[in-house]
């Protein structure tokens, strides 16, 4: 019980996905400092890498300060209980090293993932401001148009394993045979090569990624869900936003980019740790370089996007998958 | 290896563990060190101001399902007029034709399961 409790606290949960925070966001910033003719953070630090730090804490060592309408105490709550959701689930994956598992706990998966969306759609509903509420009213169309793209292409996986490897519909039994699927038969090849595909789009709206982040939109709805936001509070949004950024991408290594694979992370942990860390930034990098370059779709092109294509992809990778 | 009841209580506990620790470690910890000690109360920090103007009505949101529905209805034009006009309403309010579907679905679940 002690064993369980640490790991959600300590690695592979929460310190583990507050030291991931610092140096992503480092190297998202390096990104776009590069990618505009930047240098990026450097003060802060060697080579800058405390700057996210830095900033993390000015937020929350700035004075509370709630207009008289907002809701005070609850997005307090449920905003701890997203970033919460995001560290326990760490524990189902390989990365532990005494994971927690059942059969169908994929189930529990999306459960705890859908809890970091809810808290922020909960976060913007509790401030009133026309801005706000127009960046919920979009935060709600991008959770209707992206979730079932997500959950759909994230299934393919578990279900090929399930059928062929005895995983249980588990998200760590299946993360242990997860470089076997892509060659499994035929059938299988194709729903996985689809399901990454639809799983990639899907995961990118997820996570606000652009050209999906029209929820927030800088520019024309003055950040939307977070408008009336600063000092604490703005600073547990960014952080589930960014612990987001850190859980979903490892399980989408975990599932479509075969886990450890070439090394077997039962038999050499600290390697397959590596591995899987490897992997992980690779996406991230990726993630980092598209939100840079690509320009911000209408509320209505994206969710006419992922309609037509992620949702259609992920739901004929899934019945492919089944049959 | 866990049953998935046990699964849900562990991992939905952890969850909790956590999201207490991060209340206490974020908010209410470093609130006392440090910004609480700073905080000075002034009327107009409470208030909405929107353009420079003071807000003092209570009913400043627009209903976000009407954002909602206004964005779905502008991403599917075609759907969302076939809805609204009546093309689809005839079948959607249409109990015999749901209850249709719901037995050639509950067949097809008898059928796949084998216990027909």
């Amino acid at each position: 019980m002690f064993d369980y409790i640490m790991e959600s606290l300590i690695y592979p949960g929460l310190v583990f996905v507050i030291v991931m925070i610092i140096f992503t966001q480092w190297l998202h910033r390096k990104i776009t400092g590069r990618i505009q003719y930047r240098r990026g953070p450097t003060y802060v630090g060697p080579f800058g890498l405390l700057q996210p730090f830095a900033d993390f804490m000015k937020l929350l060592l700035k004075e509370d300060v709630v207009s008289k309408y907002s809701v005070k105490f609850l997005p307090l709550i449920i905003a701890s209980l997203g970033i919460g959701s995001l560290a326990a689930l760490l524990v189902m994956t390989p990365l532990a090293f005494k994971p927690l598992y059942s059969g169908y706990d994929v189930i529990v998966f999306f459960y705890l993932a859908l809890w970091a969306s809810i808290a922020v759609l909960l976060m913007g509903l509790a401030t009133p401001n026309p801005y706000t509420s127009l960046g919920v009213g979009r935060y709600m169309a991008l959770i209707v148009g992206s979730e079932p793209a997500f959950i759909a292409s994230f299934l393919v996986p578990v279900i090929i394993a399930s059928k062929e490897y005895s995983a249980s519909y588990s998200i760590y039994l299946t993360s242990l045979v997860s470089d076997k699927l892509w060659t499994t038969d035929v059938s299988s090849s194709i729903a996985m090569v689809i399901a990454a595909i639809a799983g990639f789009l899907a995961l990118m709206a997820v996570l606000e990624i652009k050209p999906f982040d029209f929820p927030e939109a800088e520019g024309e709805i003055y950040w939307g869900l977070f408008t009336e936001y600063g000092g604490p509070r703005l600073a547990f949004i960014f952080f589930i936003l960014f612990a987001e950024r850190i859980v979903l991408p490892l399980i989408y290594v975990l599932l479509f980019l075969g886990s450890s694979w070439p090394v077997m992370i039962s038999q050499n942990y600290i390697l397959g740790v590596i591995v899987i860390l490897f992997k992980y930034f690779l996406v991230f990098i990726v993630l980092s370089i598209i939100d840079n370059v690509m320009p911000r779709f209408t509320p209505t092109q994206a969710l006419r996007f992922l309609w037509k294509y992620p949702m259609v992809l992920s739901f004929f990778a899934l019945i492919v998958s089944l049959i | 290896m866990f049953d998935l009841y046990t699964i849900i209580l562990w991992l939905t506990g952890l969850m909790v563990v956590n999201g207490v620790v991060i209340y206490i470690v974020f908010y209410e910890l470093l609130g006392r060190m440090y910004w609480k000690k700073l905080v000075s109360p002034s009327r107009i920090k409470e208030d909405v101001v929107m353009c420079g103007l003071e807000y003092s009505e209570e009913t400043l949101s627009v209903p976000v399902s009407r954002v909602f529905m206004d964005i779905i209805k502008r991403s599917f034009p075609r759907a969302s007029r076939i809805i609204e006009e009546g093309g689809g309403t005839s079948l959607l309010n249409n109990w015999f034709a749901w209850m249709l579907i719901l037995l050639a679905v509950l067949l097809v679940i008898l059928v796949v399961a084998g216990w027909i």
